[in-house]
Parts: structure tokens; sequence; C-alpha cells
């Protein structure tokens, strides 16, 4: 089964980046523009793994993520921070909600698959038939 | 600003982060350069305010247009395999003032100052110019990307 891997950014740049980044890999990267959007796509699929912007319209990434953390079926998925917020302060707050890693805009495309490595046994994509 | 904090020093920051972020997501050297843009030509400009209790200010990141299917391109082409559209241009290039603003605002906040930010928004056209009230301090940056000019413009309001 392939790995899923939501991205949740109002950016579409960023969605397509992360995407870009596991083609080569057996993942499936699903999309939300928000947070509400992110809930929404938490409970239908069930991601291996979320990326998690911040500042986004609709519903914010720090709510989102206070949500997910208070839902008991829910709060084992790990979250990886993807954002330009850097300030310690702010990373510092974020941290204690329980992430479990926080990758800083800009990026690298191996610096995304590095840190979803540390959490999912990536395999390339199987050749197709 | 907290009396341990260290000072913010914007021209440094600008001179770090500008670069940085061009180089990380586009592979591209920005140069600081003396020569600003040509006014008359069409651009793409990401606006992105920030505030908190005792600052205030905004990022204008104004590329021409023709830099800005560059920009959309190198971040999106490769999966499109077209010519980006003006909502994807508006999308790369807000996308990087994000990350311009967040690394300001990092320092900002190193520094004492802990602000919010608005998400981006983009003005496209050619010969405006922008003012702000008279009490903020505007500084203007250019930076010659390949065969392009980069200009950012900060307001600080302190």
């Amino acid at each position: 089964m392939p790995h899923k891997i939501l991205s949740v950014d109002d950016s579409l740049t960023i969605r397509m980046l992360v995407k870009r980044s596991f083609k080569n890999f057996d993942c499936v990267v699903i999309e939300a523009c928000n947070g509400e959007e992110g809930l929404a796509a938490i409970t239908k699929d069930r991601p291996d793994l979320i990326f998690l912007d911040i500042t986004m319209p609709v519903m914010d990434g720090v709510t989102m993520l206070t949500k997910l953390k208070e839902n008991p079926d829910l709060k084992t998925i790990p979250v990886i921070m993807l954002t330009a917020e850097s300030g310690r302060e702010n990373v510092a707050y974020i941290a204690k909600l329980g992430v479990r890693d926080y990758l800083v805009k800009p990026f690298k495309d191996d610096q995304l698959i590095e840190k979803a490595g540390r959490v999912l046994k990536l395999e390339p994509k199987p050749a197709a038939v | 600003m907290k009396s341990d904090s260290p000072k913010f020093d914007l021209q440094k920051t600008v001179l770090r982060v500008v670069p940085n972020v061009i180089f990380t997501m586009l592979e591209i050297r920005a140069l600081p350069t003396q020569t600003s843009r040509d006014p008359e030509i069409n651009r793409v400009s990401a606006i992105i305010g920030f505030g908190g209790d005792t600052i205030n200010g905004m990022i204008y990141l104004h590329f021409p247009e023709s830099f800005g299917h560059v920009i959309a391109g190198k971040l999106l082409d490769v999966e499109l395999g077209r010519a980006a559209n003006d909502r994807e241009i508006n999308d790369a290039v807000g996308e990087l003032c994000n990350m311009i603003s967040g690394g300001l605002r990092a320092v900002l906040a190193d520094a004492g100052f802990d602000t919010g930010m608005s998400p981006p928004s983009i003005i496209r056209g050619k010969g405006f110019t922008i003012e702000s009230q008279p009490d903020f301090e505007i500084t203007h940056f250019h930076f010659a990307c390949d065969q392009d000019v980069l200009d950012l413009e900060v307001h600080l309001k302190l």
C-alpha cells in the first residue's frame, strides 16, 4: 500500500512542490488548502504523514493542529510543520502542541524527503506493469 | 524591544534572506545592485502586511512580469508541462514574498518584536508607486537576478 501524505497549505506552489518531491516514491499526496479542509481530508483518508502550514485562511495550521491533537483517534498521525514562521517563540509554542518535526521555508525537495524518511519507510514507486 | 534582545538590522537581514530564498527555491543568484527596475514595464507585485504591539510594516516584492513567468515555470512547469497562467504566477510570487517576509519576521521576533502577518496580495500593472503614512520608514532594495531586477520595499513603523 502506498503511503498517504497530506499537504495542507493555501499555496498551490507549495502543494505542487510537495507532490513533486514524492513523485518517485510509493506515496500518494493528498492536498488541502486550509485547516478545515485538512481536518476533513484526515478524517476521510487517514494519512500516514501531514505537512502543515501555519498562516492560512479559513482555519490556520495551529488551530488545525490543536483540533487534531484533541481527537484520540487521530492525534498520533505525525505532523511536520512546513512554514515560513521561524521566530524562536513561535517554534517553541508549536513544538509544545506535539509536532514530529519543523521545516522552515524556503526548502529543497531533499529536505522534505529526508524529514519524511524519518517518519515513513519510503520505497521507490513500483515500476508500471 | 526587550533590553537583552539583539538589535534588528534591516539591511543585513534583507541581504541575507532574499538571496537565500531566491537561490533555495529557484537556483538563481540574487545579487544586490543599485539599479532599480524600469517603471514602465509590466510587473507583478506581492504585498504582505505584518503587525504587533509596537511595530507595523508592509513588504512589497516587485518582479517584472517576464520574471514572474520564469519563477512560476521553475516552481511549477515540471508538473504542468505548459506555460504558467496568471493565477499560478500570482501564487508563486506570493509564496516567495511569504518566505522573505517569514525570514524578516523571524529576526524581528528574535529582537523582541512579535508580529502576525496577512496572506499575500498581488498587484499587477506598470508605472505605479506605493506611499505609506508619513511615519513609516521606507527602505528600497534591488537585486539582479539573471537578466531581471527584483525590487523589495520594506515599510516599517516602530
